[in-house]
């Protein structure tokens, strides 16, 4: 099975939309997209969520599963300036009720540091429900892929995925902090293809996972990646487990 | 035909690649002739004998590499001195680095390297897409001191400044945006919002492999006018066809 560790539900704001926002026609869109190219299941994200209404973004998450339950795996998000009780409520209600697998941040784009006293919040709830939170990272000033490594480093118990391995550049930060880490996964989805190479070479299979950050563009974002997995000087095992093995296994409670 | 208008060679601390092991790659991915420049500390210190290699390269192989020249501009009046001597032994470009050379684009420190680009009428070529000294804006600044030298975005802005890639532009049309380090879904943002008279094909060899750069961009660029543009067409018409 092939699990895309890094997708989103919502319209391309590669292509001007403002909104992200998402109805049935883009979880529509979103299955033909990595179906088409073979991909069998994907980590979804919201996209209007990160930018708008963090809410109204994991209500389009449920009403997406409802439609496409055997491939739309939902993480929701919060916004961690909320007062205590709608934080810790929404964190809740996601796993609890909406029975979401994680949570995904995006700290540019909702404009928060990695230290707020909400994110102590996240953690301290996350590690309780034994669900794992990911984030974009590679980008200052609030999530590089320092800033990112040392949330998960003050927070042992808890799984941290990041989003896109420091990116372009920021990869081989991330290197000798994932040695030491185990909570500490790595979603392939950014550095070049030297980067992901070296990744690879140094860190060994075992908490790698591709992703493609597609789901709300084009399908061609999903295959892009897809082959540069496949082009790993890597062995057919190897493969196999960042391609779906290890997404499984990080989202295991 | 295919250019590669962005290509490293060279042995330094990360990257290593040999021309002959570039060419080989090149003849496997039907590419004609590609863009290159020294790597890491022969673009931060090593100048001299940096150039020195790609000049050896491009006399070795002329019909297939056309070779940027590096300087950094910390060192003042050897780099202008560096950067003559390399364009007048057949360097036809020069390559700046601002991150790992310590300099602001829109800083006067590199204008004397500018100007000697403007007086060879050679492009110039400069990384983007790190915060601060990388930001594109900065190299806009800059193209807009010198509107007639042309100018390549590298990586254009990659990965996080793809939102400024139009402003860029609407401000600042001598330059060019290089494609390497970007995908799919930035491949769509620079034809809608830049156009595909101004995209260069760069693949940032050895960071890249060729069949999944040129894979990405056949599939995302349909259009077989532009797809030509961009794989050769405008860094031919950068370099005022002399490699032609």
């Amino acid at each position: 099975m092939i699990i895309d560790a890094h997708t989103h539900l919502g319209s391309d704001i590669y292509a001007g939309a403002s909104t992200g926002k998402s109805d049935l026609e883009d979880a529509r869109r979103y299955v033909q997209m990595l179906t088409s190219v073979g991909v069998d299941r994907g980590f979804t994200f919201t996209m209007s969520g990160l930018f708008i209404d963090p809410q109204a973004g994991n209500d389009e998450l449920v009403r997406a599963r409802e439609a496409f339950p055997e491939i739309i795996i939902p993480w929701g998000t919060v916004d961690p300036y909320w007062e205590e009780a709608k934080l810790r409520g929404e964190l809740r209600r996601c796993i609890h009720e909406l029975r979401f697998v994680g949570f995904k941040f995006h700290p540019w784009a909702q404009g928060f540091p990695l230290t707020d006293a909400g994110m102590e919040i996240v953690a301290e709830e996350c590690t309780a429900m034994n669900v794992p939170v990911t984030f974009h990272d590679g980008t200052p000033m609030n999530c590089t892929a320092l800033q990112v490594v040392y949330y998960a480093r003050a927070h042992p118990r808890l799984r941290v995925l990041s989003a896109h391995a420091g990116l372009r550049e920021g990869w081989r930060d991330i290197i000798e902090p994932a040695k030491e880490l185990d909570n500490y996964w790595i979603c392939l989805c950014g550095p070049t293809q030297q980067g992901i190479q070296t990744i690879y070479n140094e860190l060994g299979a075992e908490k790698l996972l591709f992703g493609s950050d597609g789901g709300a563009s084009q399908s061609a974002t999903t295959a892009d990646y897809l082959r540069r997995i496949r082009a790993l000087k890597a062995s057919s095992e190897d493969i196999d487990k960042m391609l779906g093995l290890n997404a499984m296994r990080l989202i295991s409670r | 035909m295919i250019i590669d208008a962005h290509a490293h060679v060279g042995h330094g601390r990360y990257k290593s690649l040999s021309g002959e092991e570039l060419l080989r790659q090149m003849d496997n991915n039907n590419i004609d002739r590609a863009i290159i420049c020294p790597v890491e500390e022969y673009i931060t210190v090593f100048n001299h004998q940096g150039n020195d290699e790609i000049i050896a390269l491009v006399n070795r192989f002329p019909n297939r590499f056309t070779g940027f020249a590096v300087a950094n501009p910390w060192f003042g009046q050897e780099a202008v001195n560096e950067l003559e001597r390399a364009l007048g032994e057949g360097m036809h470009g020069l390559k700046l680095q601002p991150v790992i050379q310590g300099f602001s684009m829109n800083d006067a420190i590199v204008y004397p390297l500018i100007e000697v680009a403007a007086h060879h009428r050679v492009p110039v070529y400069a990384h983007t897409g790190t915060a601060h000294f990388g930001e594109p804006f900065k190299l806009v600044e800059l193209a807009r001191r010198f509107p007639e030298v042309n100018f390549i975005m590298g990586h254009s802005g990659s990965s996080d400044f793809w939102s400024d890639l139009g402003r860029c532009h609407q401000f600042a049309t001598n330059i060019f945006f290089e494609t390497s380090r970007n995908g799919p879904a930035k491949y769509t943002n620079m034809i809608k919002n830049i156009g595909a008279d101004y995209i260069v094909f760069g693949s940032n060899a050895p960071e890249s492999l060729y069949p999944l750069e040129l894979a990405s961009i056949r599939e995302m660029i349909s259009d077989p006018g532009n797809l030509e543009k961009i794989l050769s067409l405008n860094i031919r018409r950068i370099l005022l066809e002399e490699i032609a």
